[in-house]
Order: C-alpha cells, then structure tokens, then sequence
C-alpha cells in the first residue's frame, strides 16, 4: 500500500466518522425566552445582534408560578423593599390564596428589578462606543450566567414557592444582575 | 565600501519601519497626601510608591499616543491620549507617586500594576488585569474580564470581576471579592488582620477560604453554582449557619452532620465552633460546601 | 430529522407557520425555533469551538436576525438551509472587528442526549473526533464543519466567508489531516 492510498483510507475512514456526529443538540432551555425578550420588549429599529442586552421577561414566568403556587404556602409577611418572607405555618382554605399573594408580590418586586435593570441597558446602550467588543462579549456572556442561575431558582420556586431561601437567592442573583450593569455602565461613561 | 553600504541601508531601512515610540521622563510636585488620576487604554500602568513628595512618570508611548499631564500640589492628572481609540497602540508607564497618596487608576485593555501604596487606591481595567501588591488603607479594583490579584493587607476591599479571578493573598478587616463565573480565592497569611465583615459570591465560580475570623466577625459565602470550601483556624469562634438547595455539605470542622432543608429541601448544617459569636453563613442553589480546618 | 412534536399535535405546515411569523406572530416564531434550534444549535457548538456560552449568543443571535430577515425569506432555499447561513453570518459579523479569543474547548457532554445518528459508531470514537474538531484552528474548523458535516460546496463556502475557493479547500484539506492526527494519538 502507498502512502497516498494509506492516506485516503484515513479521509475515509475520518469522513465516516464525521457521519456519525450528531446533527442536533439541545440548546439551554433559558435561550429561547432571552430572543422571546428581544422580539417583543425592544423596538424593532433598536434589535442589534452584536448588541444584545439580554432581558428576560419574567412576569410571563410569574403567571406560571401564580398557577403552580403549592397548596402548602401560607401567611406571608411583606416587607417594604425585599422579598415576600413566608412562615410555614399551614392554613386550610387560604393556602392558595396567599400563595398567589406571595407570588403576586415575587412579580411586583422582579417587576423593579427588569425597571432598574433596562434602564441600566439603556445607558450602556447609549455609551456603547465606550466599551470595546470584547468587553461587550464577556458582559453578555457573564448576564447569560446569572440570567441561567435565575431561571433556575424560578424553575425550583415554581415548584416550592413557600421556600423564602429560594426568594432569597432569587434576590441575590438579581442583586448580582443589577451590580453588573452599574458597574458596566459606570465603565462605559468614564 | 559595498558593505558599509549594506551596513547604512539596513540602519535605514530599520529607523523606516521602527515604531514611531516616544520615551517620556516626567516629574511633577504632588504632595503626600495628593491625588493623582492616570487614565491609559492600552499597554501596561505600573504604579510604585516612594517617600519623596512628586510624581515621576517615565516610560513609553505608543506610536500616535501622547501624554498629557498636570496639575498643582494637591491633584495631578496624567492622561494618555491615543490617535487610535479604537485600536490604540501599547504605552507602558512607570509611575512613582508619594506613599500616601490617593491613587485612581482607569484603562481599557492596559493592566495595572501597583505596589507599595498606603493611601486609597481606585483602579478599573476594563479589559486588562489588576494587581496590588501592599497594605493601602483602601482598595477599590474593578475589572470586566481581567484577574484581580491582591497581595498584601488593605484595611477594606472590594474587588469585582465579571469573568475574571478575583485572589487576596492576604487578609482585610472589610472586605467583599465578587465574579461571576471566575473564581474567588482568599488566602490569609498568619500576622495579618483578621476579617471582620466579609462577603465572597460568585454565580458559578468556586470560592475558596482559608483565613482567620475576629470575634463577632460577620461573613458571608454565597454562590449559585460554584463550590464553596472554607478552611478555618482551630481558635475560630463561630456560629455557622450553611445550606445548599442542591449540592452537598461536607464538614470536618465539627462534629455537626448536614440535615434536610428548613424547607424541606436540600441540605442545611448548623453548628457552632468555639464560644461562638461570629457569624458565618454559606450558602449555595447546587454548589458543593465543604468546611474544614485549616493545616 | 427533527423529533416529532412532544404534545402529539400534528405540525403546522412550515410555509404557513413561515407566513404567521412574518406578520409578528411570535408563537408561530417559537415553533419554527422549536422545530430548528437543536440543528442550529449543534452548528453553534462547532463553530465555536464547543463553548456552550458562545454557541448559545450565536444562536440568538441567528435567530433574532432571523426574525428581522423574514420578511426577505422566499423559499428559494430550504428554510434550514436559510437559517444555517444566517448562524454563518452572524459568526462573522461577530469576528469582524473584534480580537478573537483563545477557543476554549468545553466537554461536549451534552452530545449524548442530543438525536444522534450514531449507525452503530463507537461512541468514545465520536466523542474524540467532536473534540478534535473544537480544537481545530478557527478557519479550518469552519470550513471542515461546513463542508463535512453541514454538507455546503467549496464555492458555497467561499462566497459566504468571502475567501477564495482555493483558501476553503486549503482549510478542508488542513482540518483532514489535523483531525487525522489527532485521532491517531
């Protein structure tokens, strides 16, 4: 055998091969609500691939959890400016009522957050030309991260909304959101 | 004769194609306690104390970069001004500031270097990388997807990446390291302060801790997804207060053993060590916790 | 082929869906995203080298400039064919004009609860070689993921990157031979 045969046995061999590689993968199931945001929250004309502020629309999720609220979930202590506290005392007959309270007030308060957060998008946006691309990739990668951690406390709430730790992580992810984008927005400024 | 020809066009040929650097050497008042603010984009900012009472900048910019700098006695401002913004060529600086100043670092992609300062220092690198090396009263390093590393005893810090590694090889009565997805790294030396009020979080990078904590100390550990592994000292006096929704606890520091969660899910552990007194919680959504002491 | 839909309803035909998403219906939008991101997102993943963050920023990017290229799609082509160039160019405009870093090789662990037409193949096999293929160089895992496993012709290539021929065919016959090594070791 001569070194070219040797060689196109070897393309074959590597090309069926190359057949047998899968032609799908599962993309993470938070990609899609991130262009679901982009498609109906932004203007048309402000739609820039390359400048992609991501933000998830959540109170479509809340209405989600409003339906799944646990029969389990009971007296709910609001307090000004933090998450709705729960005690985990049951009462038959109000249990679903004030699991949607909790969750009513888990969606006014993530509707703060999404203020804070697109006004923050919409200074960087204006300040843009003040971050290089690079920069502007680790960003959107690094609100990919936290967006994903947020989707997954809202998945866990969904199904155990009486748990005020998963409130409470819920808030630091936003907090880490937010703090972000402060300190990218101060960046882009100066 | 033919090659001392060769000889001139190849020195010629070089000064064509050389980089049109420029050397800077300048040296401005600046009192002790003055302030001086250095912006640069690209290259490298190295910052070093010394005791004399002036600024000295030496270095050298980059081809179509020129330095702008001045001021009185009691502020200074040295800027590097690129004719390309957005592709700005390499300047490297060497700054000598006074022990005590207030020194406030910004660059884009340029990483800063500062050693020996004792006042307050600010510093953000968009896109480069920050290291402190000293005790300063004050630290304030900001960086995108550069590394922060802090060698040395702040009286308070805060450091912040997105994607980078935020490591203190030291210890700060105050402090709060953050990163997202890069790790956050606490290596206390012995003979350095003890923590008093410290916050560790990231979103998915692991954090690690071994140090010493004052009594009454209040310390937080919180990440999403990152594993959190805490060492500490066998004369540590806490309460610990840990829980994770869906990672594991592991604890060779007391006896404790993990239970299920105050809600039913996950795993929490509370123990104390000591008389107590400090506070030290950790917290996860799926990260591993480990505690342990310290060797 | 796609699987078929989870809720047992039978699937709108595409050019309707098509038809429903150019007038801003964006549920008709989430189905046509339903029924093509895993194949565009399995292009996502070569393209960047395995990184699961970037694969997926290359895929919203893909499909939001999907969403405003709508109104142009006429159906010459096939519409995954369609979406395949959009993810290609989307690469490219976000290439262009930045500093690229170094491709950081993720485990491709998702791979195995992917659809995958393994004919009987030697997983581990498979493994090596997707592994092999993130490692490539930038241009000759492009072209070798377009021409090998997306199926695209040297001159279809060419035009798209905006290179010659003879460079497309260059970085095929490059990547053969690196991947040839690699999984000889």
């Amino acid at each position: 055998m001569t070194d070219h045969s040797v060689d196109e046995a070897k393309v074959r061999e590597l090309l069926e091969l190359t057949q047998a590689l899968p032609r799908e993968s599962e993309p993470p199931a938070s990609a899609w609500e991130e262009i679901r945001a982009q498609l109906t929250v932004l203007p048309a004309h402000r739609l820039r691939p390359a400048a992609a502020w991501q933000r998830p629309v959540f109170l479509a999720a809340a209405a989600v959890l409003l339906v799944a609220a646990s029969a389990a979930v009971t007296s709910v202590v609001l307090t000004r400016d933090r998450m709705p506290a729960v005690s985990t005392s049951v009462a038959a007959g109000r249990s679903e009522q004030e699991g949607a309270a909790v969750l009513a007030a888990l969606a006014l308060r993530e509707n703060q957050y999404l203020q804070t957060v697109n006004g923050l998008i919409e200074l960087i946006e204006a300040n843009e030309s003040g971050l290089a691309p690079e920069t502007t990739r680790t960003i959107r990668a690094s609100l990919l991260v936290i967006d994903a951690a947020i989707l997954e406390v809202r998945q866990a709430l969904a199904e155990d909304p009486a748990n005020a730790q998963l409130l409470e992580i819920l808030e630091a992810n936003y907090e880490k959101k937010v703090d972000l984008l402060r300190r990218t927005t101060a960046m882009a400024r100066s | 004769m033919v090659r001392h020809f060769f000889g001139v066009l190849a020195l010629a040929l070089a000064a064509q194609v050389a980089p049109a650097q420029t050397s800077v050497d300048r040296t401005i008042p600046l009192n002790s306690d003055g302030a001086i603010r250095i912006y640069a984009l690209a290259g490298t900012v190295t910052v070093r104390a010394w005791d004399r009472d002036a600024v000295t900048i030496r270095g050298t910019l980059g081809a179509g970069n020129r330095l702008h700098a001045g001021g009185g006695r009691t502020a200074i401002k040295a800027f590097v001004e690129s004719s390309n913004e957005e592709q700005p060529e390499a300047s490297t600086l060497e700054i000598m500031v006074p022990a005590n100043a207030k020194v406030w670092i910004k660059t884009a992609t340029a990483g800063i270097v500062v050693s020996g300062v004792t006042g307050s220092l600010d510093t953000y690198a968009v896109g480069g990388s920050i290291r402190v090396t000293g005790n300063p009263a004050d630290v304030n390093a900001e960086a995108i997807d550069g590394d922060i590393e802090i060698n040395g005893n702040p009286g308070w810090v805060r450091a912040k990446s997105a994607s980078g590694s935020v490591l203190l090889r030291g210890s700060s009565s105050d402090a709060t390291l953050t990163s997202v997805t890069g790790r956050v790294v606490i290596d206390g030396k012995p003979g350095g302060p003890r923590f008093e009020r410290a916050r560790f979080e990231t979103v998915t990078g692991d954090i690690r801790f071994t140090g010493r904590i004052e009594r009454g100390a209040d310390i937080r550990f919180d990440s999403h997804g990152g594993s959190i592994d805490v060492a500490l000292t066998r004369d540590a006096s806490a309460d610990l207060d840990i829980s994770t929704i869906s990672g594991r606890i592991s604890n060779a520091f007391t006896s404790a053993r993990p239970v299920s969660g105050r809600y039913g899910r996950g795993f929490a552990l509370t123990t104390s060590a000591g008389d107590g007194g400090a506070r030290l919680s950790v917290r996860t959504f799926k990260g591993n916790i480990t505690l342990r002491r310290s060797t | 082929m796609s699987p078929a839909r989870q809720d047992g309803r039978p699937r709108e035909p595409l050019p309707e869906l098509i038809e429903r998403a150019r007038a801003g219906d964006t549920d008709a939008f989430e189905l046509l995203y339903r029924e093509h991101s895993p194949r565009v997102f399995a292009l996502c993943l070569r393209l960047t080298g395995g990184d699961r963050i970037e694969a997926t920023m290359l895929l919203q990017d893909a499909f939001i400039s999907a969403w405003r290229a709508l109104p142009g799609f006429r159906g010459d082509a096939p519409f995954t064919t369609w979406m395949h160039r959009l993810t290609v160019n989307a690469m490219l405009q976000n290439a262009r004009g930045t500093r690229r870093r170094e491709a950081r090789v993720l485990p491709m662990d998702d791979t195995t609860s992917t659809t995958a037409a393994s004919r009987g193949t030697d997983a581990g096999l498979v493994m090596d070689l997707e592994n092999a293929i993130a490692r490539l160089p930038e241009g000759a895992r492009t072209a070798f993921v377009l021409h090998h496993i997306e199926g695209y012709q040297h001159q279809e290539i060419a035009k798209q990157l905006g290179i010659a021929v003879g460079t497309v065919k260059a970085q095929v016959h490059r990547a053969r031979g690196l991947l040839i090594k690699a999984l000889e070791r």
